[in-house]
């Protein structure tokens, strides 16, 4: 401390050996001439180019203010080699009482020699803001409280009077559900550092809302009793009584850190930079820090209940101010698809509890789940919202419909009665759909449903038959009825009769030959009568022609060749041989001579010849038919 | 025309087998309901008895039978019922179910899967006299064609296709019916005692072939007035009384 001083002594000897040469200037200024009784003004008594040691100004007592010193600033200039230093004294005055006031003459000492400071008059105006000073420079920031330099210290530490906590409600009654805003607040002549609650107050029977920190830190300055203070609100807290009754909130404990100074004016002195800015490294330099615990003191509030005259009926505990509206995400749907239908209620009050109307039953649409969401904010220290229902609506058949109103009843606190309001009606068009499987059911439809397996659940025989339907066919089986049998040998039996009478008969038609032969004779015997008809008719040509086909034809037959190629050769290599064989052919030849005269010679076409003809062609079939062929 | 007339004659005769009595089936079914089991079963076998056996009335008797416990009669009542009706499948199921509750296992050490498959598709489902049935029909229908040829000689191809047909199907159905009749010929038996030996002889002093318990069942392949000749479906053979088990 002695080394440090004695540094500092020697550069200040320097400067003002330096500075000798310049001539003295003493300032004094006020930051304002006019000021409201309760508020406050900078005294700034600046001495430039001092040239020796300066001491703090001799300031006794100002009448009419409360003052204290801001501290002592000093800067050094050198342009051009040239330098120039000023040395600034900083007073903050508090008017107490309205009037003119001249502030100072003061003294003070420069390098071992005395001087007089000028006075400066201010005029104070009686009331203005009251106690309340204007806020400091940045009223929202969060960071510490930071108290003036404090004045002369008690030595025996930090006492109450020094920092304290008051707890406060901004109303002492309130309806239940209606909100109760509860601040803690800091009063401190000290630099202190806020460090939250080390016990939190105890809100048995209320919903609490805390407000955020950086919107409720709030530092002003106030003078009580004489005292300037650096007041902060270190928390608020909105408190809805859930129930009627009187209600405590028992106290907490906030915990906090205290700079505290030492007395030495030399050290205070040098808590401040040579720049005038105050540094924490300069500040820790030269005070201790104390964690200090605050007790908070208790609150009570009385939660009144809601008054009976006119509760609507479908009241359900909303107390505060709000608005509901209802929409809908699209007016017009195909059937089968989703239309969202939204509520939305929004004001000041516990929005967390407010309940949100029903929907009414209705048949046309199917109603999925509803899903609410809520949202608080407490930025302008009121506990207000929104919460948002949404509820999916699935149209079950096409048509307009229309969502009914829904009716919101709450208790206003401005107004201390209960309101009712209502949203819109909704009206929605729903067309048919286009995919069938998305087509709900109706009663004339068929709603198809997911399979499932149908398990067996236990094992048991199965029940009785209450029909005895099926008539008995009991007895001997058939297998051992000889009747049965005979039966089946029979229809074998009949079978094999009818497979053997059509096999001879088929086989009979396949053999030609053999067919052409037995009919021959019949079929010759038949032209021969034939020809007789013709014959007694004196046909000539027909005669011929019909005696020659049945000769040709009987031949071809007997020797199953093709009627052309019947010749008196051909009959005789397909004979026999046998001992009737050369006059039959003879007689053949005869035949054929005849039949060729008579077909083609136009000459003897008498009856006598026709008759002799026919009497040879009889004859000859008759001997050609007992012939042996070959 | 005679035989077919005679066939004919034959299907009239089977379906005039016994007019059902209602009322008596309808009163024991009314015992089965009040769970008088004992009873129910006496009134089923007087309705068989009385020549009024049929599908239903062996079936319920059954499970009759299969209340009071008495496995081996419930066995060889729902054989008897299925034998009449072999598509019956409330008679398939239960006679699965009380197979369950047997204590014998007994099967044929191996089986022709051919053999298996059309004694399961075809064999199970039609009784021996519908076989036979259907083998007569067929030689009829034989007949009818060996008739059409006769009458008409030039036969066309068509009818020559329906013959080829009609062969096969003969052909299949007398397999089916050797099948059947080899499976039928020869009485079975139910054992009805809750255990009974097989002697190696038809008598209690004969060496034990092995244990039966009720509800086994076997083919008769001879008897003595005391004694039936079995032979299980593993082939095994022995002796057992004729009082410890029924014929179906």
């Amino acid at each position: 401390m002695f080394q440090k001083s004695l540094a500092l002594f020697f550069c200040f000897m320097a400067m003002a050996v330096s500075a000798v040469f310049a001539e003295m200037a003493i300032e004094t200024s006020v930051s304002k001439s006019r000021v409201a009784v309760g508020e406050e003004l900078l005294l700034d008594i600046s001495i430039s180019d001092a040239n020796g040691s300066i001491s703090k100004p001799v300031v006794s007592s100002i009448e009419g203010f409360s003052y204290y010193s801001q501290g002592h600033s000093q800067e050094i200039t050198i342009i051009n080699g040239q330098q120039s230093t000023r040395s600034v004294f900083t007073y903050v005055l508090i008017a107490n009482a309205p009037g003119k006031k001249t502030i100072g003459p003061f003294e003070i000492s420069v390098g071992g020699k005395n001087y007089k400071i000028a006075a400066v008059q201010v005029d104070v105006a009686p009331g203005g803001s009251g106690s309340q000073a204007p806020p400091n420079a940045s009223p929202y920031s969060q960071g510490p409280v930071v108290a003036p330099p404090p004045r002369a210290l008690p030595q025996d530490g930090v006492t109450n009077q020094d920092i304290f906590v008051k707890a406060w409600l901004d109303k002492d009654e309130v309806y239940v559900n209606e909100p109760a805003i509860l601040t803690y607040t800091i009063y401190t002549r000290l630099s202190s550092v806020y460090k939250g609650f080390e016990k939190e107050p105890v809100t048995t029977g209320f919903w609490v809302e805390d407000f955020p920190p950086e919107k409720t830190i709030r530092r002003t300055e106030q003078i009580l009793n004489g005292s300037r203070y650096v007041v902060a609100d270190v928390r608020k807290m909105a408190l809805f009584p859930t129930q009627v009754g009187a209600f405590t909130v028992d106290p907490g404990t906030i915990a906090t850190t205290v700079e505290v100074r030492d007395r030495d004016d030399f050290d205070s002195f040098f808590s401040y930079n040579i720049f005038g800015q105050r540094s924490p490294a300069s500040s820790s330099f030269v005070t201790q820090v104390f964690s200090k615990m605050l007790p908070t003191q208790s609150v009570s509030l009385v939660a009144k209940a809601l008054p009976e005259a006119g509760k609507p009926s479908n009241f359900s505990g909303a107390v505060g101010n709000y608005r509901i509206e209802s929409s809908v995400d699209k007016t017009e749907a195909e059937e089968g698809t989703p239309i969202t239908y939204r509520v939305r209620i929004s004001g000041n009050g516990n929005i967390n509890t407010v309940d949100t109307p029903s929907l009414p039953k209705m048949d046309y649409f199917k109603v999925y789940d509803s899903s609410s969401s809520v949202h608080i904010s407490k930025d302008h220290l009121v506990v207000e919202g929104e919460k948002v229902t949404e509820t999916v609506l699935v149209a079950k058949k096409a048509g307009a419909y229309t969502i009914p109103p829904l009716e919101f009843s709450y208790f206003d606190t401005a107004s201390r009665s209960y309101k009712t309001l209502h949203t819109v009606a909704q009206r929605l068009t729903i067309t048919s759909g286009t995919e069938p499987e998305n087509q709900p059911a109706s009663s004339a439809g068929i709603e198809p449903v997911e399979k499932g397996d149908v398990g067996v659940l236990g094992k048991d025989i199965r029940f009785i038959k209450k029909i005895n339907a099926k008539k008995a066919w009991i007895g001997q089986p058939l297998y051992r009825n000889r009747l049965y049998w005979t039966l089946d040998l029979l229809l074998l039996i009949g079978f094999f009769v009818f497979l053997f009478l059509s096999g001879r008969r088929t086989g009979d038609a396949n053999d030609l030959r053999g067919m052409r032969l037995r009919r021959s004779h019949r079929v010759a015997r038949q032209r021969l009568r034939k020809s007789e008809h013709l014959l007694k008719k004196e046909d000539h040509d027909g005669f011929y022609a019909e005696i020659s086909k049945a000769l040709y034809d009987y031949f071809a037959d007997k020797l199953n060749i093709p009627a052309q190629r019947v010749d008196l050769e051909t009959i005789q290599t397909g004979l026999d041989g046998g001992s009737s064989s050369p006059e039959l052919l003879a007689d053949i030849k005869a035949l054929f001579d005849e039949l060729a005269l008579g077909r083609f010679a136009s000459v003897e076409k008498s009856g006598e010849q026709m008759k002799r003809v026919y009497g040879m062609a009889d004859r000859v079939i008759t001997t050609f038919e007992k012939a042996k062929l070959k | 025309m005679r035989s077919l007339l005679l066939f004919l004659s034959l299907f009239v005769w089977a379906g005039n087998a016994g007019a059902a009595d209602l009322a008596g089936f309808d009163a024991a079914n009314a015992k089965f309901e009040a769970q008088d089991y004992r009873a129910a079963s006496k009134s089923y076998e007087d309705l068989i008895h009385a020549g009024q056996g049929s599908p239903a009335v062996y079936y319920n008797l059954g499970n009759t039978y299969f209340r009071l416990g008495q496995k081996g009669k419930a066995l060889a009542s729902y054989e008897r019922a299925l034998a009449i009706s072999p598509r019956d499948q409330d008679i398939r199921w239960n006679l699965e179910m009380l197979r369950t509750v047997l204590a014998d296992r007994i099967e044929a050490p191996s089986d022709n899967p051919v053999f298996f498959w059309a004694r399961k598709a075809l064999a199970d489902y039609f009784t021996i006299n519908e076989t036979s049935v259907l083998l007569s029909a067929l030689l009829l229908l034989f007949l009818a064609f060996a008739v059409l040829n006769f009458i008409f000689p030039r036969t066309k191809a068509w009818i020559g296709f329906f013959q080829f047909l009609t062969a096969a199907a003969f052909v299949a159905c007398a397999a089916l019916f050797v099948l059947k009749w080899t499976d039928a010929k020869d009485p079975r038996v139910v054992v009805l005692d809750k255990e009974v030996y097989a002697h190696y002889g038809p008598s209690g002093k004969e060496t034990n072939a092995f244990l039966l318990h009720e509800g086994a069942e076997g083919k008769v392949l001879d008897e003595t007035p005391e004694w039936f000749y079995i032979v299980l479906k593993n082939k095994n053979s022995g002796w057992i009384p004729k009082s410890s088990c029924e014929t179906v």
